[in-house]
């Protein structure tokens, strides 16, 4: 086939164009969930339902999927990771979800609630199994250069407490103050509570003060935070006082499962020194300024005591002349 | 002498009329109005033992009617009221409305005061501001406002379902005005002395001296801890008034009724506003095609974002345009996140591969991604991501500019934390993530891509 020059131009510059026209679109995902997190209890066999809500707040149509996947929490913060069914292990449970709607299309600022239904298996095991309903648009970012494809995505977090011989324990891996002495307050304070439970567990936790005469001075509530089973969460409180004087404890207890109770204290200072430092020099200066003005007293009265003695003397002097 | 008989007669009757004149016809006072403070019925109900017990926060109201305790829902009890409870007079506050018949307080409720029948009250006393306009100027005379009262119990502190419960020594004002000047007012209750005709009502007066003026604008309030108590009736309709006829009159110096008129006053109960607010987290990412802070040439955490040809973002694709060996490739991104969550949200990423073309990749800046670190090695190949924002750990990220800020790849397995932030509930803040890559003197030629999925959740 014989291509003319001018035909081979326009050719080009077409191929260019849908070149460009494959760059990416001006375009800004923006989802909303509701709720982002659901907490569920049922027993083994039970079927549970729940309905979470999807909000298309961009300004174009959008065709979404949803899927359950399993997620675990392994730091401190709470952060969930999506994990594979096969790694997920005791925890297991997205494989109990069936979707109403796996697929749906929303139009610009358009609002779809979708049905979970959770089917939670006769031989389930007893405490908690976690998975999230995540969504993610189906259509894919285009790209025509070096680049990163980017795909949003956003999910509601289901925690399905199976009932059954639940194992339930916590501990207080730690609990420390930022200083053991500090010079005011306010005094900060670190608890991480871990969870060694079947399921997760949502502590009920307290700071509790007392001064050297056993005197409770300040009661701090801290966060009710879920923790995942074997993992920790760090939780941090403040005693929000500025002046103190002496030794202080401080008890840490968390309540949690069915009554349980776990529970830790610490000692610590405050001690103004540069304020009790001040207060000496000051008394100090007028310790010295007494002593000096005393002494300048004395002194002047050892003056006195001789010109009496002299004027003594003299009269003695004069006494004698007229004899 | 027929006419001077007729006109004789018209003139015997005219005088005849002045000797015995008629008395005055009393007028209407005009533009009368009882502007209540609030016009929220009282409550007056009784203790359902079914539903009450000493030590619970719970209190059930008893129906049918016991007597005249006439509040058998909680249509008329709201959040916040402090209830009396039982013989005993404990006072309670009312923290949630469970249904129709059930609502909870606090404290928890007495031994004392869980018994059948033991009466529920919530005294309302509005205060009366009655305005009205004079027909007549009537010199040192009294002006009396009448509230209806119960027939059988018009005074004993308990809210009635016929009408207002008078409470002595009330606070009782006029305003002063021309021809006017008012001294303090009294109560008299209902069949008391003065107080008779007509019947049930309670009587409020207040005395002035001057002349008097027609027309004239006159504002008398009864208010105060002794105002009137509310009533309860028994026929109440939810959402629909009850109304009551109060009587004003205006008596000369003598305690004769001059002028008067009558006016209704309408009592309701509250309405109940209820709203749930959803729990809601919000993501949106956008690129310098939608959001101008991101756009080629800006500075993101203190580096300058890539102009080369076809570097641009959107909300979907990021795209780095031809690299350089001489020089970093930078875009970026913002993501913004929101919620109203009591624990925060969290910003992860993970990745379907390396960036790569076919098998060749440009390698992570780190790999796993669990330590990000400095990318400012030009001619190494490297890539990774920077995220930088008020939530951002900065101990994890570093802050402000190329030779601080660290960089992380992606991974397919190895979920990547940006943010975590577990505080609380939040506005949309800003995330912004910066895509920077280096290639070396051996890096294959062609365009590169993977795909990155940012997912947006609360925390745990």
């Amino acid at each position: 086939m014989k291509i003319s020059l001018p035909k081979f131009f326009i050719s080009l510059l077409t191929l260019s164009l849908c070149h460009f026209v494959t760059l990416p679109q001006a375009f800004a995902s923006s989802l909303v969930v509701s709720p982002p997190r659901i907490d569920l209890e049922g027993k083994p066999g039970d079927v549970l339902q729940q309905a979470i809500k999807i909000t298309n707040s961009g300004d174009k149509s959008i065709t979404l999927s949803a899927s359950a996947i399993d997620f675990i929490v392994a730091d401190d913060s709470g952060t969930p990771i999506q994990i594979t069914t096969s790694a997920s292990g005791r925890y297991l449970a997205s494989p109990w979800f069936i979707l109403d709607k796996p697929e749906l299309t929303l139009s610009a600022n358009q609002s779809m609630s979708i049905i979970a239904i959770i089917e939670i298996p006769a031989d389930a095991l007893p405490g908690g199994h976690y998975a999230g309903i995540f969504f993610a648009p189906k259509e894919k970012g285009a790209l025509g250069t070096t680049g990163a494809v980017v795909t949003p995505e956003i999910g509601a977090l289901f925690g399905i407490t199976v009932a059954g011989n639940i194992k339930y324990d916590a501990l207080i891996k730690d609990f420390s103050v930022k200083a053991n002495v500090s010079e005011f307050g306010p005094i900060e304070f670190t608890a991480v509570i871990e969870n060694q439970s079947d399921t997760h567990i949502r502590p009920n936790s307290k700071i509790v003060i007392h001064d050297m005469l056993g005197r409770q001075l300040a009661e701090l509530p801290l966060d009710e935070v879920n923790i995942f089973p074997f993992a920790t969460r760090t939780l941090t409180g403040s005693w929000n006082t500025v002046w103190g004087l002496g030794r202080y404890r401080a008890t840490l207890t968390s309540s949690y499962g069915p009554g349980l109770v776990t529970s830790r204290d610490l000692s610590f200072w405050i001690m103004p020194y540069r304020l009790i430092a001040s207060i000496l020099v000051i008394l100090l200066v007028l310790l010295v300024l007494y002593l000096s003005v005393r002494r300048h007293l004395i002194h002047k009265e050892d003056h006195r005591d001789d010109e009496i003695d002299e004027l003594k003397r003299k009269i003695a002097e004069m006494e004698n002349r007229t004899h | 002498m027929k006419s001077l008989v007729v006109y004789g007669s018209l003139v015997l009757c005219f005088c005849a009329a002045l000797l015995n004149p008629s008395s005055l016809e009393s007028a209407n006072l005009t533009s009368t109005k009882d502007t209540l403070s609030t016009s929220r019925l009282s409550v007056f109900g009784t203790v359902d033992p079914t539903g009450t017990a000493a030590g619970s926060s719970n209190v059930k109201l008893i129906t049918p009617a016991y007597l005249t305790a006439n509040t058998i829902t909680t249509s008329n009890i709201k959040v916040g009221d402090v209830l009396s409870i039982g013989d005993s007079v404990d006072y309670y506050t009312v923290i949630t409305i469970v249904d129709t018949l059930n609502f909870t307080v606090s404290p928890v409720i007495l031994a004392t005061d869980d018994d059948a029948n033991d009466p529920i009250y919530l005294r309302m006393r509005p205060s009366h501001t009655v305005t009205f306009t004079t027909a007549s100027a009537i010199a040192g005379g009294s002006f009396r406002i009448m509230l209806p009262a119960d027939t059988t119990t018009p005074s004993d502190g308990i809210p009635d379902d016929g009408g207002f419960d008078f409470t002595a020594s009330p606070t009782v004002t006029g305003t002063d005005t021309t021809g006017y000047t008012f001294s303090a007012g009294t109560g008299t209750v209902a069949g008391g002395v003065g107080c008779t005709s007509p019947a049930n009502y309670h009587c409020y007066d207040v005395a002035y001296t001057g002349a008097g003026a027609i027309g004239a604008s006159i504002t008398i309030v009864i208010s105060g801890a002794n105002a009137p108590i509310a009533p309860s009736p028994a026929d109440t309709t939810e959402s629909t008034a009850e109304t009551y006829a109060y009587l004003v009159q205006n008596k000369n110096s003598g305690g004769t009724v001059v002028d008067s008129t009558k006016g209704k006053i309408a009592l309701i109960e509250p309405v109940r506003v209820t709203a749930t607010v959803d729990p809601t987290i919000s993501m949106v990412i956008c690129g310098a095609s939608t959001c101008t802070d991101v756009e080629p040439t800006d500075t993101i955490d203190s580096e300058v974002l890539s102009n080369n040809t076809g570097a641009t973002s959107t909300g979907t694709s990021v795209a780095l345009g031809t690299l350089d060996l001489l020089a970093a490739r930078l875009q970026a991104q913002k993501i913004t996140i929101a919620t109203n969550g009591a624990g925060g949200y969290a910003l992860t990423a993970v990745d379907d591969g390396n960036l790569r073309r076919s098998t060749d990749t440009i390698d992570d800046n780190v790999t796993p991604p669990t330590g990000p670190a400095v990318l400012n090695t030009v001619g190494t190949e490297a890539y990774g991501i920077h995220p930088s924002g008020t939530h951002v750990n900065t101990t994890t990220w570093g802050t402000g500019g190329a030779a601080a800020n660290k960089y992380s790849g992606t991974d397919a397995t190895n979920i990547l934390t940006l943010v975590t932030y577990a505080t609380g509930p939040t506005v949309g803040v800003d995330t912004y993530v910066t895509y920077k890559a280096n290639i070396s003197p051996i890096t294959p030629q062609g365009d590169y891509a993977h795909t990155i999925t940012y997912i947006g959740t609360a925390t745990f």
